[in-house]
């Protein structure tokens, strides 16, 4: 229709703009996920036999997996945990300074780094010879380079928490910062003191709630980012329990065949994972709007 | 005012600007010996052998440079596009939904799913295999962004300007696109970054053979070459770093 | 006669919002309509300006149908109670808008757009964004970006509905001062009893989808559907 076009919305125009979103979004998803359950499945694949479940009994009986899935969330909930601490702690110390006054800038500049880089840095200032063992050393806290304990490359994981700590801190410093502006928080405070309550209690009760109510749908977020982290595993990480996009890597990247199908299994795993905490995302969101 | 000389406030600080430091410090360094606090010497060797490619770290800048516009460009404009023509359709709040997937997915993992068609398609390794890989991220993630523009507001200002008299590339050009603008220089400086900043991908993809700066820092890395490694971080987030103060002052005060 | 609306009806989904409406127009008069939100006067009018189509029915535009006319040529401006001035341009582009889109030259523009802030006060103002005004003044700028194409026909949908009472005194005052001006013809739709007595040459009254326009303001004022008479009532009962 003449009228409608003059406005935009063409039916055809649209039409095309949702075929480009199912060609351009949907169809590599879709098309990933599907090839991913016939390869796991034997359906396809250079070692392709038919119908099998092997690989995925083989997968299930192994405990790497699990182990994985489960570091990875430690992971993840540590790094996410401590984050959240400091920058709450840090709002409530230093309320919209955050976000409004000129030196805001250094706030912000961790967002400047790639998560690669930060690993390096973090691997130039943890490990035995780096920035911290040598200060501890100059102030005589450490005699030789053994008492400095592992901290890259280690058991817990300390070195990654450390990295995703150092990038998530600024983030949801800035982030929480802006939410407290834009919800007046502060003049919601001030009625609370005028009333009579206590600084504690009011960061308990109101200051601390709203915030993490607004953030919950980019907190859940960046759990999932955390979850499935890769350069700072990489680099920081140990050859056992491996994060879970470290283990897949190694899994379909190896010269092993029989390792192919096994990560393509792992990798549906951890797509149910997302999704299952995806649908959390959603739920919320949804909440959020009504 | 007062709470900047908090000491808390002084430890972000120091923490904060100290990677970007110690990192410049490293990429000038002579040697730097345990338990030494600073190195044994400087030299801006590294530095000048940029000029003379040393290492292929100008190439590699080339390349993430080339990368990044393209596909912030293209997942700009097709952002803008696409999240109109979404915020149109009945099922607009699943198809919405839908952008969270390829975004919320590590990119490594979803780069080794998507790697049978890209050999299929002869692809893998390529340029453009590359940009097509990264674009399956960051279109989601500009259509996610962008639909937020498509509210009451901005209908009702393509009406007042069709009402006015302008014809469809009018109202383009005129109205919607300077009206978004901020939000699609938004969109196209967060994209850069992505791409910029993506190793996964661009490693599972490219095989090797796409040498980004970020595959780069990775090689000097696990080659135990921490200076080189430094430099080619140096360069890596030095334009970030610009970046984020020019967004900061021109699109984010607009905003508020 | 200016406009002539014959028979237009509108479905939306199932919901029928408009049934069977005519009305007439003379050039340079204003016919005021009441209604309540919700009466489908806002889609009568978005069907007069092109932004909405019709299921059946003629429109009219001296003498020439223009029933599938698109809006970008039919000129005709719908005003609602949003301003909705463009936010990237100041008061003086604002304005300039409908003459810039006819690549009409420089000297022009000034000559015209200036003539309209003078008229609309709000010479001292032109260099501003539209952030940084008030509500009255937005509404004002709305006018100015409105009569510089010299539209044969405005519609106005509760254009003063957002503003505080002595705004909207001001603002109807000054409405009847240009409306004269610029030799004017529009449709001005209002719930506001007042306003649509005060604004009108004619008067209509319009309910679920239906209208009513009356002979006179007396038969306006004597039907009782309109509340017109309850008003009266009231104030003398005070």
């Amino acid at each position: 229709m003449t009228l409608e076009n003059m406005l935009f919305n063409n039916k055809i125009v649209n039409r095309s703009g949702i075929i480009c979103f199912m060609l351009l979004v949907v169809l590599p998803f879709a098309g990933s996920l599907i090839y991913a359950i016939l390869y796991a499945f034997g359906l396809t694949g250079i070692l392709s036999i038919g119908f099998t479940t092997t690989h995925v009994s083989g997968m299930l009986q192994n405990p790497e997996m699990f182990f994985s899935l489960g570091y990875s969330f430690y992971i993840a909930f540590c790094s996410i945990l401590l984050a959240l601490i400091l920058s709450l702690s840090g709002v409530l110390l230093f309320k919209t300074t955050i976000s409004k006054s000129k030196w805001s800038f250094f706030s912000y500049l961790p967002l400047a780094l790639p998560a690669i880089v930060t690993a390096f840095v973090s691997l130039q200032v943890f490990n035995k010879t780096g920035v911290l063992s040598r200060v501890l050393y100059q102030i005589n806290i450490i005699k030789n380079l053994n008492q400095f304990p592992d901290i890259v490359n280690d058991k817990f994981g300390i070195g990654i928490i450390l990295t995703h700590v150092f990038m998530a801190t600024p983030f949801f410093l800035i982030f929480f910062s802006n939410i407290y502006e834009a919800e007046n928080v502060k003049a919601l405070s001030n009625v609370a003191k005028s009333l009579g309550a206590l600084s504690t209690k009011i960061a308990k009760t109101i200051v601390i709630p709203i915030l993490l109510k607004k953030g919950l749908n980019t907190i859940l977020l960046y759990f999932i980012f955390v979850f499935g982290s890769y350069e700072i595993p990489l680099i920081l990480g140990q050859q056992s329990p491996q994060m879970i996009s470290v283990l897949i890597v190694r899994k379909m990247q190896r010269y092993n065949l029989m390792d192919i199908p096994q990560g393509y299994f792992l990798s549906i795993v951890y797509l149910l994972a997302v999704i299952l905490l995806l649908a959390v995302f959603l739920k919320s969101k949804n909440q959020a709007i009504s | 005012m007062k709470h900047l000389k908090h000491p808390i406030a002084i430890f972000a600080f120091l923490a904060f600007t100290m990677p970007f430091v110690l990192l410049f410090v490293l990429s000038i360094a002579n040697g730097w010996n345990f338990p030494k606090l600073l190195p044994s010497g400087y030299s801006t060797k590294r530095w000048s052998g940029l000029s003379e490619n040393t290492g292929g770290l100008l190439q590699s800048l080339q390349l993430s440079c080339m990368i990044g516009l393209i596909v912030a460009t293209f997942s700009t404009i097709t952002g803008f596009t696409i999240s109109r023509s979404i915020s149109l359709h009945s099922k607009r709040k699943y198809l919405l939904f839908a952008c969270y997937f390829p975004l919320a997915l590590s990119p490594v993992i979803y780069s080794l799913l998507l790697n049978h068609f890209f050999i299929l398609f002869n692809l893998s390794g390529t340029f453009i295999g590359i940009v097509i890989a990264q674009l399956i991220i960051t279109i989601p993630f500009g259509i996610l962004l962008l639909s937020s523009l498509w509210n009451e507001n901005m209908y009702s200002l393509e009406q007042v300007s069709a009402t006015l008299g302008s014809n469809l590339r009018q109202t383009f050009f005129r109205v919607l696109l300077p009206v978004a603008m901020p939000q699609l220089l938004v969109c196209f400086f967060q994209i850069f970054l992505i791409s910029w900043f993506e190793y996964g991908l661009t490693t599972i993809i490219g095989v090797g053979k796409v040498q980004t700066l970020t595959l780069k820092v990775y090689q000097y890395i696990g080659e135990a070459n921490i200076f080189y490694a430094a430099l080619s971080s140096c360069i890596l987030i030095f334009p970030p770093a610009i970046f984020l103060w020019l967004n900061k002052r021109f699109v984010f005060s607009k905003f508020n | 006669m200016l406009l002539n609306i014959q028979h237009i009806s509108k479905t939306f989904s199932t919901e029928l919002v408009l049934e069977d409406i005519s009305l007439t127009l003379k050039e340079k008069h204003t016919l005021s309509i009441l209604g309540k939100s919700g009466c489908g006067k806002s889609t009568l009018l978005k069907i007069i300006a092109g932004l909405v189509l019709q299921d059946n029915g003629n429109i009219l535009l001296n003498g020439k149908n223009i029933n599938i006319l698109p809006a970008n040529l039919r000129h005709i401006i719908y005003m609602s109670q949003e301003p909705l001035l463009f936010p990237h341009l100041n008061v003086f582009e604002n304005i300039a808008f409908g003459l810039r889109i006819k690549k009409e030259k420089k000297p022009i523009i000034e000559e015209k757009v200036n003539q309209l802030l003078v008229s609309l006060g709000l010479q001292s103002h032109q260099k501003k964004m539209p952030h940084q005004l008030s509500g009255g003044q937005k509404q004002r700028v709305n006018f100015g970006r409105s009569l510089i194409i010299n539209p044969p026909l405005l519609l106005l949908d509760e254009p003063f509905g957002n503003l505080d009472t002595q705004t909207r005194a001001e603002m109807q005052q000054l409405f009847k001062k240009v409306s004269g001006e610029f030799n004017i013809s529009s449709i001005f739709v209002t719930h506001d009893i007042k306003e649509a007595l005060l604004m009108g040459d004619d008067i209509g009254y319009m309910n679920a989808g239906q209208l009513i326009i009356y002979d006179n303001k007396k038969s306006f004022i004597a039907d009782s559907i309109t509340g017109a008479q309850q008003e009266i009532t009231f104030w003398q009962n005070l």
